[in-house]
């Protein structure tokens, strides 16, 4: 079964803790940098969890077309506004440039749990001496509330905005389905232009989960490191313990190879597979069986033999790495690919992870080199048997890559990208 | 040769009814199943109604997933379960078999929000962290109701969840449409959930002034397309469709309700809680999904309006379609008027709507009609149900932050 055809990337937006460019990122991730800091967040006080890769110097008003929008935005979603314009930037793509019902978009995104903060003082009107009072709330509590309160946590705020700066009229999305929907986002994306439905379309996910939300759930679910170091985040170590809360974004600009050659635009890459499955069993639970399923699904769509590298999705949870272990065991057998993963010094940007990876891997082809797994030293025995970049960056050409994603409810997504040739 | 898509399951729970022949009925009916919010004390918000789904239990499960099952995947189970039995579906193989839902991230009850601050403030931060329970974090996303249903349905194919308000189950069905034409999967199980008569929800889209204040006749407030509108009614619920190759339900022996055609979908581009008023995002849905069917607008017998009933959406839709359809009078009804605005529910169950007009021959009306508008110049199907043959049907979609869907749906052909 065949994947998508003749579908181009011909431009990248990226915006994360290690810089505003994938260039930059790489450069910090080769001369071992981390974004994974403690934090002194007095909100964060009680969490075993106090680590994460926040994004510090960003200036959401640069990026917006109408400031008084900007109290409507969460973080994420500037985040976002920031990569799809960088991405449609580096693309050529202005207004105007495609009919704009030919120019389409497809978002990941996060959990939009909305400002429970500016709820604060309303609830507080409804709690009295018996319980709480819905008719007190509703009365002295409501007014106090911005009339846009639910507009702020919309879960496709990227999307309305971003359609609306790009006048981008035609066929789009919003997944939000944890970790997988960046990825979703872009394979969904090169199928619609597979089936002639838009001859570009922008897509790649944001989100952030450095919020009080995010950190209490994925600590009560166990999910996250209870290191305090920088260097806590360590997937696939002997050692690893969960991830640290990350953040930011990460488009491109897809296009019909014929868009891209009649508008004289470079190939900076091709989306030739998507795979994407998901675990049964319970919510929770991922199965090594579905990812590799995934796995060979994008394979089997690019119609390669040969693999050059796996960009793993490496969030560093025990479970998580030893089931993603397996899947590249199951799929390659004795001898892997070499595999790489930047959740240790990116932390896990969710809905963004997917995206940003990819941005990475395609910079990392470009220069032929594959970064490390941050903090590797000893595989979990485990996750023996493949072979991790560990240590050292490694030399390498770079032109089959895989990238995987993985969400927190057993979905399992990975993207098989052909990079123009390179000799290291 | 593209591989073709037919409907061979249905389900749904609305405040109509919690199955599909009690929606259908009362929708044809145009009986209104709008009335006073029974669920909390409402009677501080300036809309005091809603369309509740009632007297609701949904399937009693294995105790692993019982626990997994909050109000919204409730709905979902319960739709889901309907059209996978309607369909009976025997086995299938897991790997061709995926979820496609339309959700969004769920609010926390007001009561227990205030629980939350009182712990926190008798307490302390860490004794009210501890006291969380874990699933809660993971049953208001947007994707927990379509990993549910990957797990009780061994489903583990592309497993999707589309966040984009009111269109949100019309583009979860047209990917589900997308994925198995292009052979990633054989049967998906696609549709759409959503609980929204809930405080916040009352609150914040009454603070946009997009509900419809008739506390004083809730029952006939929701009035698409009429001049005397005032905003939508909040309703919730659910409604999915087996979707199939035709392929794999031929050589299942499936019977076929009806074959989904083609999708259409645009964004407004425009602003995030309203439409261009010459409804360019509608017309260009509309006319992506007869283009992709194969379809021109004169095969088309009914349209199920998106009608939400608020002055903006009604005009600027009735713009589009009149763009659309020319001179041509195609018979338009809003089933909203009924059952209120299922939001992220909305597309699945007015597309089962759709096939069950087929099926029966009959247009749902649009209840409450009564003042013409000249903005709205359609033949609205009004007050009463109409006997009419359908072939082809289109049901539109259209939300906050501007996506617009349609889907065309028509009578299986061998």
């Amino acid at each position: 079964m065949s994947g998508p055809r003749g579908v181009v990337i011909t431009g990248v937006g990226f915006v994360s803790t290690l810089g505003g460019t994938s260039a930059e990122a790489l450069d910090a991730m080769l001369a071992g940098r981390t974004g994974v800091a403690p934090l002194t967040d007095p909100e964060l006080e009680f969490l075993p969890c106090r680590l994460g890769a926040r994004i510090t110097g960003f200036r959401g008003q640069d990026w917006v077309d109408n400031r008084k929008n900007l109290r409507l935005m969460t973080p994420a979603v500037q985040y976002g506004l920031a990569a799809v314009r960088k991405a449609a930037d580096a693309a050529g793509l202005a207004p105007g440039v495609l009919p704009p019902d030919r120019l389409g978009m497809f978002v990941g995104a996060g959990t939009a749990f909305g400002d429970g903060r500016e709820l604060l003082p309303a609830l507080q009107k409804g709690i009295g001496e018996e319980g709480f009072d819905v008719r007190r709330f509703a009365t002295e509590g409501v007014p106090l509330i911005n009339p846009l309160w639910l507009l702020k946590g919309l879960s496709n705020n990227v999307l309305g905005f971003a359609t609306a700066s790009l006048d981008a009229q035609g066929i789009n999305q919003n997944y939000c389905t944890s970790g997988a929907g960046g990825l979703q986002a872009i394979g969904e994306a090169a199928w619609a232009l597979t089936e002639g439905r838009a001859d570009a379309i922008v897509a790649g996910g944001a989100d952030s989960a450095m919020n009080p939300e995010h950190y209490t759930g994925f600590a009560r679910l166990g999910l996250l490191t209870e290191g305090h170091t920088p260097d806590a985040v360590r997937p696939f170590d002997a050692r690893h313990d969960g991830f640290a809360p990350g953040e930011g974004a990460a488009f491109f600009t897809l296009e019909t190879e014929e868009s891209a050659r009649r508008r004289g635009r470079p190939v900076l890459a091709r989306v030739v597979g998507f795979g994407d499955r998901a675990s049964a069993g319970t919510p929770l639970h991922a199965e090594p069986e579905s990812v590799a399923a995934a796995c060979r699904r994008a394979i089997e769509g690019a119609g390669w033999t040969q693999v050059d590298a796996v960009w793993a999705h490496g969030n560093a949870n025990p479970g998580f790495d030893d089931v993603e272990a397996r899947a590249l065991r199951e799929v390659f057998g004795a001898r892997t690919p070499p595999v790489t993963a930047d959740k240790g010094q990116l932390g896990h940007a969710i809905a963004a992870a997917g995206p940003l990876s990819l941005a990475l891997a395609l910079e990392a082809g470009r220069r032929g080199v594959l970064p490390a797994v941050a903090h590797l030293e000893t595989p979990a025995p485990h996750c023996a048997g493949v072979d991790f970049v560990a240590g050292e960056p490694r030399q390498r050409t770079l032109r089959r890559v895989l990238v995987h994603a993985a969400g927190l409810g057993g979905q399992t997504t990975f993207l098989a990208v052909e990079l123009p040739e390179v000799t290291p | 040769m593209r591989r073709r898509v037919v409907v061979t399951g249905l389900g749904c729970v609305t405040p109509l009814g919690n199955d599909v022949e009690r929606t259908w009925a009362g929708a044809v009916a145009g009986r209104s199943a709008i009335a006073p919010i029974t669920r909390f004390d409402a009677s501080g918000f300036g809309t005091r109604f809603a369309a509740e789904v009632r007297d609701y239990a949904p399937p009693a499960l294995d105790q692993k997933f019982q626990r997994w099952l909050d109000a919204k995947a409730g709905f979902a189970v319960g739709a889901a379960t309907e059209a996978v039995t309607d369909a009976g579906l025997g086995a299938v193989s897991p790997d061709r078999f995926g979820v496609s839902v339309g959700a969004e991230v769920s609010r926390p009850d007001l009561d227990v929000m205030a629980q939350r601050l009182r712990k926190f403030a008798v307490a302390g931060a860490k004794e009210a962290y501890r006291a969380l329970d874990p699933r809660e974090f993971v049953t208001v996303t947007a994707w927990h109701p379509a990993a549910l249903l990957s797990c009780l349905f061994d489903a583990r194919g592309p497993n999707l969840t589309t966040s984009t308000a009111c269109t949100s189950s019309a583009q979860s069905v047209g990917d589900a449409a997308r994925v198995i034409r292009r052979g990633d999967a054989d049967v998906m199980l696609a549709g759409g959930c959503d609980r929204l008569v809930e405080e916040l929800m009352v609150m914040g889209f009454g603070l946009l002034g997009a509900l419809s204040t008739r506390n004083d006749e809730p029952a006939r407030a929701s009035r698409p397309f009429d001049r005397t509108r005032d905003g939508f009614v909040l309703g919730e619920g659910a409604g999915f469709v087996v979707l199939e190759s035709l392929e794999h339900a031929l050589a299942r022996g499936a019977r076929i309700h009806a074959e989904l055609l083609g999708y259409g979908c645009s964004a407004n581009a425009w602003r995030i809680t309203d439409s261009p008023p010459d409804g360019r995002g509608a017309r260009q849905s509309m006319e992506m999904a007869l283009r992709d069917a194969g379809l021109r607008p004169d095969d088309v017998d009914y349209v199920n309006a998106h009608g939400t009933s608020t002055q903006q959406n009604d005009a600027s839709e009735s713009a589009a379609i009149h763009a659309v359809f020319g001179e041509r009078r195609v018979p338009v009804s809003s089933t909203k008027s009924s059952m209120g605005h299922l939001v992220a529910a909305c597309g699945a169950v007015e597309l089962i709507l759709c096939v069950r007009a087929i099926e029966a021959g009959l247009l749902p009306p649009t209840a409450h009609y009564e003042h013409p508008d000249p903005a709205c110049n359609l033949d609205v199907v009004p007050n009463e149900a109409r006997a009419a043959e359908v072939n082809v049907a289109l049901t539109n979609a259209f939300g906050f932050g501007g996506s617009n869907g349609t889907l065309a749906v028509g009578r299986y052909r061998p």
